[in-house]
C-alpha cells in the first residue's frame, strides 16, 4: 500500500477585494533525469492538478535538461490559457516521501511559476484514490499494491 | 566549508549516530544545521527538511522556528551504504565540532521547552510591531496592534493554527508602515507556512 497525506496548503484570499481564504493541494518532490544522472538537489514544489492531463516541469528543472542530449519521447502542444507552445515530453523519476514514480513529464523552460503540476498520465493514473477532506484539512493519495 | 550536497550526508549522519546512541525520537533540524558550518538563513530549514522528507529519509514534524525530524530506515540505509571515506570524514567532522562523545547534548529532542526557544527569534520581531504600535496614540488602538497580539498569542500555543498566522499576516502585510517588520516575519514564517514570497 503506498499512502501519500499532506496537509493542504492555506492561502488567505485569492483577491485584494474579496477576503476570501483557500486551501491547494501541493507536495514535494525530487526528480531525476534517469538518462544524465541528474538530480533536483532541492525539493520541488508541485500542485496535484486533476484538471491536467500531463505533469508539467517549470523553469527550475533546467539543470536536468540542459544538455540537450536527453532523449524526447515527443513534442506536445500544451494549452495555457491563450498560448499552446509545443514542448518536450521527458521520461522521469519523481521521489515523493521517500516512494519513486516513474513518470512522463513535459519541460517547459518559459514556465516561471513557482510550483510544477502533477497530472494524470503515468502520475494521478497510478493511484487508486485521490481525495481532498476538507474537514481534516488534508488530502491524500492512496494505491493498493497488495494486487500489483 | 560543507559542500550544499554534504549538508544532507551529515544531517543524516548525525541523527544516524543519535539513533546508534539509543536516542530516539524527533530532534531539532535548527539544531543540526547550526552545527555544521556553513551560514543559513531563517526559511533554509524547511527547504533541508523538505528535501530529506522527499527522499524518505525521515519523518517532520513542521513547527514555527523550526523542524524536528527522526531519520527512518531509508535514511539509515543511505548512511549505512556511504563509503569509507565518508566515514572517515564524517568521524572527523564529529571530533572537531566537538560532537563525538555528546552529540545528545548538542541536538535537542522535541520537547515544550525546545518548541518555545525555537519560536523565541519570532515572537520577539512581533513584540518589536507591538511596541512600536503602542508608542502611537492612534495606531495603539488599531486593528493592526490587536492582529499583531492575536499572532503572538497563536504561536505561543504548541500546535498553532496555520490558518490564523496566515490570516493574520496577511492583514499586517496590508499595513504600509510595517513592511520591513513584516518581510523580517515572512523569512520566518513562509518556509512553516508553505507560501511563496
Amino acid at each position: 500500500m503506498i499512502k501519500i497525506e499532506q496537509n493542504l496548503t492555506y492561502f488567505p484570499q485569492i483577491l485584494k477585494k474579496i477576503k476570501k481564504g483557500y486551501r491547494m493541494p501541493y507536495l514535494y518532490g525530487t526528480v531525476l533525469n534517469p538518462h544524465n544522472g541528474r538530480k533536483t538537489y532541492t525539493a520541488k514544489k508541485f500542485l496535484v492538478d486533476t484538471g491536467a492531463s500531463i505533469s508539467i516541469l517549470n523553469s527550475s528543472f533546467n539543470d536536468l535538461f540542459e544538455d540537450e542530449k536527453t532523449p524526447i519521447i515527443e513534442k506536445m502542444k500544451i494549452q495555457y490559457g491563450g498560448s499552446s507552445p509545443e514542448l518536450p515530453v521527458y521520461n522521469v523519476k519523481l521521489k515523493i516521501k521517500g516512494f519513486e514514480f516513474d513518470i512522463v513529464a513535459v519541460y517547459d523552460k518559459g514556465l516561471k511559476t513557482p510550483y510544477s503540476l502533477l497530472g494524470h498520465f503515468k502520475f494521478l493514473n497510478n493511484f487508486d484514490h485521490f481525495g481532498i477532506s476538507k474537514k481534516r484539512n488534508k488530502f491524500s493519495l492512496i494505491k493498493d499494491t497488495t494486487h500489483a | 566549508m560543507l559542500k550544499y550536497k554534504e549538508r544532507y550526508d551529515y544531517i543524516l549522519g548525525i541523527l544516524y549516530t543519535l539513533k546508534r546512541k539509543r536516542q530516539y525520537g524527533f530532534f531539532s533540524l535548527k539544531d543540526i544545521i547550526e552545527h555544521l558550518d556553513t551560514m543559513s538563513k531563517p526559511g533554509e530549514v524547511y527547504e533541508i527538511a523538505r528535501y530529506l522528507e522527499a527522499e524518505g529519509h525521515v519523518r517532520t514534524l513542521y513547527s514555527p522556528g523550526d523542524v524536528f525530524v527522526e531519520i527512518t530506515p531509508s535514511g539509515i540505509i543511505c548512511i549505512e551504504e556511504k563509503d569509507a571515506n565518508f566515514m572517515s570524514a564524517f568521524e572527523d567532522f564529529l571530533v572537531r565540532q566537538e560532537l563525538k562523545q555528546q552529540v545528545e547534548k548538542a541536538v535537542s529532542k522535541l520537547s515544550e521547552a525546545k518548541v518555545k526557544a525555537s519560536r523565541k527569534p519570532i515572537i520577539d520581531e512581533i513584540s518589536e510591531i507591538i511596541k512600536y504600535l503602542n508608542s502611537n496614540k492612534i495606531l495603539k488602538k488599531s486593528d493592526v496592534n490587536i492582529d499583531a497580539k492575536i499572532l503572538k498569542f497563536e504561536l505561543q500555543k504548541m500546535i498553532p493554527d496555520r490558518e490564523v498566522i496566515s490570516i493574520k499576516l496577511s492583514k499586517m502585510g496590508e499595513f504600509s508602515e510595517l513592511s520591513n517588520q513584516i518581510f523580517q516575519l515572512k523569512e520566518y514564517l513562509y518556509g512553516y507556512l508553505d507560501m511563496d514570497y
